[in-house]
């Protein structure tokens, strides 16, 4: 379960969700063991983004019979992960005190997964 | 928007019309709007999901539809205004190219009013009709006049004569049995009207109020009931009331009794007034029609079949109006006469082959010659017709579109073309009068 794809498992789209995009807000349907901050390195190696804060909600999977047969369904795990909409470019010292930037991508490819304005 | 416009057959053009992409997204974003209600995502309430999801969920096909409706009548109006078009039948609309972020084409291809190749129509030479009003044709007038106010009056003191209307019973009998038909009461039989079978009336002559006359005649042989036809009868008539059609005396009391006028002359002056004035109205329409025709004659028009087949949709239309003031229907008429839609259209083609032509050649004429309605003119028109529908001037102007005024302004352009067809002809004087005659 180390990788993110396996953390991740889709986006989560409804009215609500869709509105809070607006706010930087993504909603996904992620793997129930995950913890926080699994999915915040998920989010952040999956997409090139920043991730600035992870709430997540648990549900239980409804019962459900079939005639005599009784059942679950699989229980399952919503996070709603904020990102930072206005990165600072990071910087760090390379190798002989050179400054080094990178440019954190911003949301192009968290839109390509599923999840638009 | 650019458009490229092919002529592939005779009268008939192609466009091939480019919407630019922005144009096309205006129409794709009314598209939505107008079907959002309908889209079902699943997360979202009926008709509250975003276009964006909507076309990753359904595909933005389904948004097409709408925005060619929204951007081709648009752009194809535009287009053929641009290119001075005149398309006489609704376009065939072929997609070329479609997709958000491209630019649209399409292609539309339509049949266009066709060139008319005019011959002479100036000078054309045509018979005038003229109005030519004698006192005879007065003395005849007022002859129907008098007929009309003509009173029945009985007489008893003489037998039948011609001209007479006898009041009979009567009742025939064929090798000495009733057939059917053959019987009658209180008829009224005009005697030299050979209403009935010839001999029978002639027989009649010279009987008495309250005289029974055996009258024998024979059926002539072409008679349309077959089983009679050739027979000799007998009918034996009981006239029972002689009565003679009393002519009003033309005098000025006559004329006082059915005019406003007080003596006789001055109802005649009236009279040939009234007869000179429709008299010169027909002429007029006939010296029209007779100039109009040479003109048309002359020129040369390929009159596509859709004008053609339209106009005849129009007289059929029209005609089954009339036939619902009847009160028949175009069916059952169609039934009555044991015709098909068919062949009841086929009909009408030559009257409406001969419509369309006119009208295109006129178009033509007032086109060339540059004739056009001023503001004044329709104006003086809309006076008239809110006079005729006894209506305040304004109060009609209001009611009246753009199209009314449209087609106002066209007839104008008609009669004034005309006018200037008549005046430039060469006519050759006929009176009416002996037009009648040779008739």
């Amino acid at each position: 379960m180390k990788n993110p794809e396996d953390i991740i498992i889709r986006p989560y789209i409804t009215e609500k969700s869709n509105a809070e995009v607006a706010n930087g807000k993504y909603t996904f349907i992620v793997d129930v063991r995950a913890t926080k901050t699994d999915i915040k390195n998920a989010v952040e190696k999956l997409f090139q983004v920043k991730v600035l804060k992870v709430n997540t909600a648990k549900y239980e999977g409804k019962t459900k019979r079939l005639g005599v047969h009784v059942g679950t369904r699989p229980d399952w795990k919503k996070a709603i992960v904020k990102i930072d909409l206005d990165p600072k470019p990071e910087t760090y010292l390379a190798e002989g005190g050179k400054e080094v930037a990178i440019n954190k991508k911003y949301k192009t490819s968290i839109e390509e997964y599923g999840i638009t304005q | 928007m650019n458009v490229k416009v092919e002529n592939i057959e005779k009268n008939v053009v192609q466009l091939e019309i480019e919407v630019d992409a922005a144009k096309f997204e205006e129409g794709m974003q009314k598209s939505f709007l107008k079907n959002a209600k309908k889209f079902n995502v699943p997360g979202f309430r009926k008709g509250k999901a975003p276009r964006n999801i909507v076309e990753r969920y359904y595909g933005e096909q389904v948004l097409y539809e709408d925005a060619i409706n929204f951007i081709c009548p648009e752009a194809y109006d535009e287009a053929i205004e641009k290119n001075d078009i005149h398309p006489v039948d609704r376009p065939e609309i072929d997609i070329k190219q479609i997709g958000s972020g491209q630019s649209f084409i399409f292609t539309a291809k339509v049949t266009v009013k066709p060139d008319v190749i005019l011959g002479d129509y100036k000078g054309v030479e045509a018979e005038k009709v003229e109005a030519n009003v004698t006192d005879e044709d007065v003395e005849k007038e007022l002859k129907r006049v008098a007929e009309r106010n003509s009173r029945l009056i009985t007489v008893e003191d003489r037998g039948i004569q011609k001209d007479d209307i006898a009041i009979i019973d009567f009742n025939g009998f064929v090798d000495g049995k009733e057939f059917e038909g053959g019987k009658g009461t209180d008829y009224h039989l005009t005697i030299g009207s050979g209403q009935f079978i010839p001999g029978f009336e002639d027989q009649l002559i010279g009987a008495k109020t309250g005289d029974e006359v055996d009258v024998n005649v024979v059926f002539p042989e072409d008679y349309h009931a077959t089983e009679l036809a050739g027979k000799p009868a007998l009918f034996k008539v009981k006239v029972k009331e002689i009565k003679v059609k009393e002519l009003p005396v033309l005098d000025d009391e006559f004329a006082k009794d059915i005019s406003e006028f007080d003596t006789l002359e001055e109802y005649k002056e009236d009279l040939k007034k009234k007869l000179r004035e429709s008299a010169e109205h027909k002429a007029k329409h006939e010296t029209e029609d007779n100039v109009i025709n040479k003109v048309v004659d002359n020129a040369s028009v390929d009159i596509p079949k859709v004008m053609i087949d339209k106009h005849i949709d129009r007289l059929v239309y029209y005609f089954g109006m009339r036939l619902r003031y009847q009160g028949l229907d175009l069916d059952r008429y169609l039934n009555i006469m044991g015709m098909d839609m068919d062949t009841f259209r086929g009909q009408f083609e030559k009257k409406a082959e001969k419509e369309v032509k006119t009208q295109l050649v006129l178009e033509k004429i007032s086109k060339v010659e540059n004739i056009t309605a001023s503001d004044d003119e329709v104006n003086e028109e809309i006076k008239k017709l809110a006079e005729s529908y006894k209506q305040n001037e304004e109060d009609f102007k209001k009611h009246l579109s753009k199209d009314d005024i449209e087609y106002i302004k066209g007839n104008i352009v008609v009669r004034k073309t005309v006018d200037m067809l008549v005046e430039n002809a060469k006519l050759t004087v006929k009176s009416g009068n002996e037009q009648e005659e040779e008739k």
